[in-house]
């Protein structure tokens, strides 16, 4: 079973080094759910560059955790169009946002999917796991929209390609 | 032949640094010594002026030793007794200035030859010196290889600034050992040898004013210690009664920190000139936290100690000696202030819950455990005032001015929040010194222009792809002279710039 959650680094909370996120996580990240922390914190945002975790975690093993900070909504666009060049051409790859760690989606099977983040694998069902991220992605707009406006030409095209990827991605299940 | 080349350059680089130095001497601070060399006087024979608002002490038997043997150095070398110069003007001075204003006097003098290129002044030479038993007990005790004290082979600056590391030793020597029992006494004696390690090292690979400013900061150290063993801070009375002669007033502690202050920032500066490529990011961290200076300043030692354990298997070979040894002065230094704050950071927690049960800041801080933290708050107060990455940013930001870069009917921008970004995260002169899991750096000579261009270039290489995808956002590569780049752009504002792991 996958686990995704979405946060937002705390504006004025600097990380000099990634592992220092590690002992407290949320002295550093807000879960978007939290909306009136978030309302609270958003006149500080930098807009522009929204930094953020999507934490994956696949029946309690963590994939993604919160070292892998990056800027979140751009992160979950590239997602977006890393599942999308999946279903083109079966394999698709990208870096995150910000840093240059890599991260590759391959077909193994008509079930299973190699997902490699930072040279890790993992082989992952590949239905539940599209389904999983295409529905991260949705709450994650979604909220955004509503929290952060400002931002929404930016977040409805995306919501739209999930509009686009969600039939395909259904078509998948066995 | 190219030995003299070396020697002549390295003179002309000394000179260079001496006169913004002379000039960063010109704070207006009331707190900071105020020391002005006139380059230009050329008449002036033995005027010199003191302008001193304390009572002269007389010299401790042992002081006076230290400084005649200086004069005798000096004389030695067929140098002008008088100090032919109208340079120092003391104000605020110190508690410690009966030994060091001769010494620095004498200095003044020195750089003055230098600057009208005597050339006596600029011949090297070989001296050996002596080192007192009780030194070389103290050297030992620190594992400092006595042989980089013990003999010098430079110009007559480098002599003398060889005899002033002696002399601080001396002093810190005596004072380790008749008070070896005094804790602070301790631990701020050892932050002086290291100081005087690296600062001797640095001295004979020419690095004169990477020296001076450790020697500087290491007699500023030792004047918060007297301080604090005239009686003024509590815990500490009498320690270096046997060595240094009281002085009468509680002001003289206060300006003592603050020139402690002053001098560990020259410090850092200094060490932060020697290794600005890999330290740019990180003192600019350290000034925003001055608790996190000792972490900093011990990891980046130790990675320079290790670095210079590599290298002296390669010295023999390469020749890389000066490299190695100018590693292993950096890495020492910050390893003495490393010790400093480490000492100040031990300290805090207790000065708080002080504070915190009602006692007045300004009395415990000038306790015996408050002395480092005071220094350590006066040195970031100066620390705030170094140019810094962050300012270099600005300045390179100041001068940049948005570009357009149209494919089609799609434009993208790059701005200067974007190139802030790229700057900030990916150049390693600007670098804002955060770490993520996976960080690759652009080539150190990189420019703006340079950062457009390649830019351009790598629109230009996917101009089909745009233009089918029609799209503004995502991340597209191109390979300019060899070299894979990636840039991200969002809502067509152009945020990243990289060079990505697969080339």
């Amino acid at each position: 079973m996958f686990l995704i959650k979405s946060y937002i680094q705390y504006p004025n909370v600097s990380i000099d080094h990634y592992k220092e996120v590690e002992t407290d996580p949320f002295h550093y990240f807000v879960d978007i759910n939290n909306t009136e922390k978030i309302l609270r914190i958003k006149k500080d945002l930098d807009l522009d560059y929204l930094y953020g975790v999507l934490y994956l975690t696949y029946n309690n093993q963590v994939i993604i955790d919160f070292t892998y900070f990056d800027l979140i909504d751009q992160l979950w666009a590239y997602f977006l169009n890393m599942t999308k060049e999946f279903l083109q051409n079966k394999k698709s790859e990208m870096s995150f946002p910000d840093q240059p760690l890599p991260m590759s989606m391959e077909s193994i099977s008509d079930e299973y999917i190699l997902f490699s983040i930072n040279f890790v694998q993992w082989k992952l069902p590949k239905y539940e796991f599209l389904t999983a991220l295409l529905s991260g992605a949705k709450d994650f707009f979604q909220k955004m929209i509503l929290l952060i406006e400002e931002e929404k030409d930016y977040y409805i095209p995306q919501l739209n390609k999930i509009k686009l990827l969600e039939p395909k991605v259904n078509a998948l299940k066995k | 032949m190219h030995n003299n080349i070396k020697q002549s350059f390295k003179l002309l680089l000394l000179l260079f640094f001496f006169i913004p130095l002379s000039s960063e001497w010109h704070h207006a601070r009331d707190s900071v010594p105020t020391v002005k060399i006139d380059f230009n006087d050329a008449k002036s024979e033995s005027n010199i002026s003191w302008n001193i608002n304390f009572k002269v002490r007389p010299l401790s038997k042992f002081h006076q030793n230290s400084f005649n043997s200086y004069n005798h150095a000096i004389n030695n070398n067929k140098l002008p007794t008088h100090i032919s110069c109208e340079p120092v003007i003391y104000k605020n001075v110190s508690a410690l200035q009966h030994i060091y204003g001769p010494i620095q006097l004498s200095r003044n003098g020195i750089l003055k030859q230098f600057t009208r290129n005597y050339l006596d002044a600029h011949t090297t030479y070989f001296k050996q010196y002596f080192i007192a038993e009780t030194t070389q007990r103290y050297l030992d005790y620190h594992k400092i290889d006595l042989s980089i004290l013990d003999s010098c082979n430079g110009n007559l600056l480098q002599q003398a600034v060889h005899q002033e590391f002696l002399i601080l030793a001396d002093t810190a020597a005596c004072l380790w050992n008749k008070k070896n029992n005094s804790l602070e006494v301790k631990q701020l004696t050892s932050v002086i040898a290291d100081f005087t390690n690296a600062g001797t090292l640095f001295n004979h690979e020419g690095e004169v004013t990477k020296a001076i400013a450790l020697a500087d900061a290491g007699w500023a150290i030792l004047d918060c210690i007297q301080a604090a063993g005239e009686g003024i801070v509590e815990g500490l009375a009498l320690v270096a009664y046997d060595i240094i002669h009281p002085i009468q007033t509680i002001q003289n502690f206060t300006h003592a920190v603050s020139n402690c202050g002053h001098y560990l920032h020259v410090v850092l500066k200094e060490i932060d000139f020697v290794e600005s490529a890999i330290l740019d990011g990180k003192f600019d961290i350290a000034y925003d936290r001055y608790t996190l200076w000792s972490e900093h300043c011990s990891n980046i030692a130790q990675a320079l100690n290790e670095h210079y354990k590599k290298l002296a298997l390669r010295d023999v070979v390469k020749g890389v000696a000066t490299s190695a040894v100018q590693m292993y002065a950096t890495g020492r230094a910050l390893n003495g202030l490393s010790k400093f704050f480490n000492y100040a950071n031990q300290n805090a927690l207790h000065v708080a819950q002080k504070i915190n049960n009602g006692f007045q800041e300004s009395v415990v801080l000038m306790t015996a455990e408050g002395i480092p933290i005071r220094i350590a708050q006066e040195t970031l107060k100066y620390g705030q005032k170094v140019p810094r990455a962050q300012d270099k940013l600005l300045q390179v930001l100041s001068q940049f001015e948005s570009h357009k870069i149209k494919v089609g009917k799609i434009t993208f921008l790059l701005d200067k929040k974007g190139l802030k970004h790229i700057l900030e995260r990916h150049h390693p002169k600007y670098w804002n010194g955060s770490i993520k899991p996976m960080q690759t750096f652009l080539n150190e000579k990189t420019t703006t222009n340079d950062i457009v261009h390649i830019i351009k270039k790598v629109i230009k290489q996917n101009r089909k792809l745009i233009l089918e995808k029609g799209t503004l956002d995502g991340q597209i590569d191109g390979i300019v002279k060899n070299i894979k780049y990636r840039v991200g752009f969002k809502i067509g504002k152009i945020g990243q710039f990289y060079i990505p792991l697969k080339q």
